[in-house]
């Protein structure tokens, strides 16, 4: 009985499930989303300071 | 009148001005939840998995785009065996049935052609027609339901099914983009909300740990949670991707939104295609609402449905055009009696539009920089020109006041304090007037000159305002009891996802 090699698009989809399957781009990944997220708190610190500065001129404009 | 009847009167009247700022508190808190959100990522719970997937996309008459989704499809970073394609074809008269064909010969094994003989009942019984199918077989282990129009980023899928090593997730669901390119000044006020309502909002019911709606366009499921359902949808109703996003976690499974899986879906370019969307997934809420009425603010084990916030956060949204009616009809009631007293009520109320405008929008566009960048025109007039000229007032009044005076001397109009007082009754009208100029943009919008009219007086009236009012329009068909009626939305494939 002779095995035959899977043809050449399917070894390459072979290979790149092993490699998501291994975790490596997983882990990698997933450190970007939480640093975005992470990013996301600081980028609220920004609004809210946005909207302080929009009150600061409020009560100057108020006198 | 007793003076005192007139000072409780009056106070009443303050109070139901107040009313009107209740929705912009609560969006404010639904935005703080954003800023915690990476402290609730479900990440630490989820793993490299590709289950067996069976797709399900419902067409009628969608040759336009079908074929380019399935194409999209196969691109995925997901192992091909583990992917099933099946459409299930509404009864189409166009060339859909072709199309679909045609891709179960390009792609033999992974696109299966359903076709239902009898169409037009709507998109769950199409649903259901297409369950009944992958159900029978045992080879599916989650199931994504999408629509045909929609787009798949190569990396989505995978994102999206990695939650589901964790055994208690029942459902994933994905950030939808709005992806027509080239677009128009519509489909970027969508580019805009869909930020607000995707991005912000679903980040915010991850933190509440309850999610409201899994994007009809996105939804994984797994085929446990599928099975503890029913199996089957809801063809009751015009929101069976709500109802579906409820029943999965009142069986005690969790539901997740992956911000970082992204698809792009085709949205309304013409104010008729987004009334019609609109109003079906308001009236849709609307049943909702009815439907499980003994769950709101009713906090129970095993799910946060009944949850105080959720439930403060869902009704804002639901009773946002009747608050601001209510502040309207409030504040004119009170400039007629007590207009200093009607002055200081619309400056509290237009203090905290001014927060919520400037907070809201400018977290917006930082949340998703690159859609940002495309409609941060369409950001800034959400609420119409007026509003944000009351806004920028309410800020600056001196400043303004004197500009405004200035502008009109040079056309040599000067304006009398009578005249200013009547100003003052029209910037309080104008918080429930925007909602008809808004309205009148949609009218005019296939009368003659409209495609310049209905723009100009949608960027006056608001787009913001222009969903208050298709809401309202939903409660008008729901009390009437109107017939329910799948008015779908038109695709002609202008879906363009960036490279």
């Amino acid at each position: 009985m002779t095995h035959r090699r899977p043809a050449y698009g399917r070894r390459r989809q072979m290979a790149r499930q092993r490699q998501l399957e291994s975790g490596t781009d997983f882990d990698k990944e997933v450190r970007a989303n939480v640093r975005y997220e992470k990013g996301l708190a600081v980028k609220a610190v920004i609004a809210v300071v946005l909207v302080l500065i929009v009150i600061g001129l409020r009560l100057v404009f108020l006198h | 009148m007793t003076s005192e009847v007139i000072t409780a009167l009056e106070w009443v009247l303050v109070a139901l001005v107040l009313v009107g700022a209740v929705p912009l508190i609560l969006a404010n808190y639904q935005f703080l939840l954003v800023a915690a959100h990476f402290r609730r990522l479900h990440y630490d719970r989820c793993a490299p998995r590709f289950p067996r997937t069976a797709i399900l996309i419902p067409a009628w008459n969608e040759a336009a785009v079908i074929g380019a989704s399935i194409d999209r499809l196969m691109l995925l970073d997901y192992p091909r065996a583990a992917l099933r394609i099946f459409v299930v074809d509404d009864a189409s008269t166009d060339e859909t049935p072709d199309v679909i064909k045609a891709k179960a010969v390009e792609y033999p094994g992974n696109v299966v052609h359903l076709r239902r003989d009898k169409g037009g009942e709507g998109k769950a019984h199409t649903l259901n027609h297409g369950l009944t199918v992958i159900l029978a077989d045992d080879w599916m282990q989650a199931i994504l339901i999408m629509d045909a129009d929609v787009i798949y980023e190569p990396e989505s899928l995978r994102r999206m099914t990695c939650h589901l090593a964790d055994p208690g997730v029942g459902s994933v669901t994905a950030y939808i983009k709005e992806g027509c390119r080239p677009g128009n000044y519509l489909t970027r006020f969508i580019g805009y909300e869909y930020i607000t309502a995707q991005a912000a909002a679903r980040r915010s019911q991850n933190v509440l740990g309850v999610v409201a709606c899994l994007a009809g366009g996105a939804q994984l499921h797994s085929r446990a949670n599928l099975e503890a359902i029913g199996g089957q949808f809801d063809t009751c109703s015009l929101a069976e991707d709500t109802i579906t996003t409820f029943l999965t976690q009142l069986a005690g499974n969790r539901v997740v939104f992956e911000p970082h899986a992204t698809v792009w879906a085709e949205e309304p370019g013409d104010i008729g295609g987004l009334w019609k969307q609109r109003q079906r997934w308001a009236r849709g809420n609307v049943q909702v609402t009815r439907k499980f009425r003994h769950l709101w603010f009713r906090p129970q084990p095993g799910h946060r449905l009944g949850s105080i916030s959720f439930g403060l956060l869902w009704f804002a949204l639901l009773l946002l055009p009747l608050m601001m009616i209510c502040a309207c009809a409030s504040l004119v009631a009170l400039f007629f009696i007590n207009f200093r007293l009607a002055w200081a009520a619309f400056h509290v109320l237009w203090i905290i539009n001014v927060i919520t405008y400037v907070f809201i929008t400018s977290f917006t566009l930082f949340i998703d920089p690159s859609t940002g960048k495309r409609v941060w025109r369409e950001a800034l007039l959400f609420p119409g020109v007026i509003n944000v000229f009351i806004i920028v007032t309410a800020v600056l009044p001196g400043p303004v006041l004197w500009l405004t005076i200035r502008a009109l001397s040079l056309v040599s109009i000067s304006i009398t304090p009578a005249e200013v007082h009547w100003l003052e009754l029209f910037t309080y009208v104008w918080l429930a007037g925007c909602m008809v100029v808004a309205y009148l943009a949609k009218v005019t919008e296939t009368r003659w000159l409209g495609a310049f009219i209905s723009p100009v007086l949608l960027y006056i009236g608001g787009y913001g305002p222009l969903l208050c009012v298709i809401t309202l329009a939903a409660y008008i068909k729901e009390l009437r009891g109107a017939e329910a009626v799948w008015d779908k939305t038109e695709k002609t494939g202008r879906v363009a996802m960036p490279a």
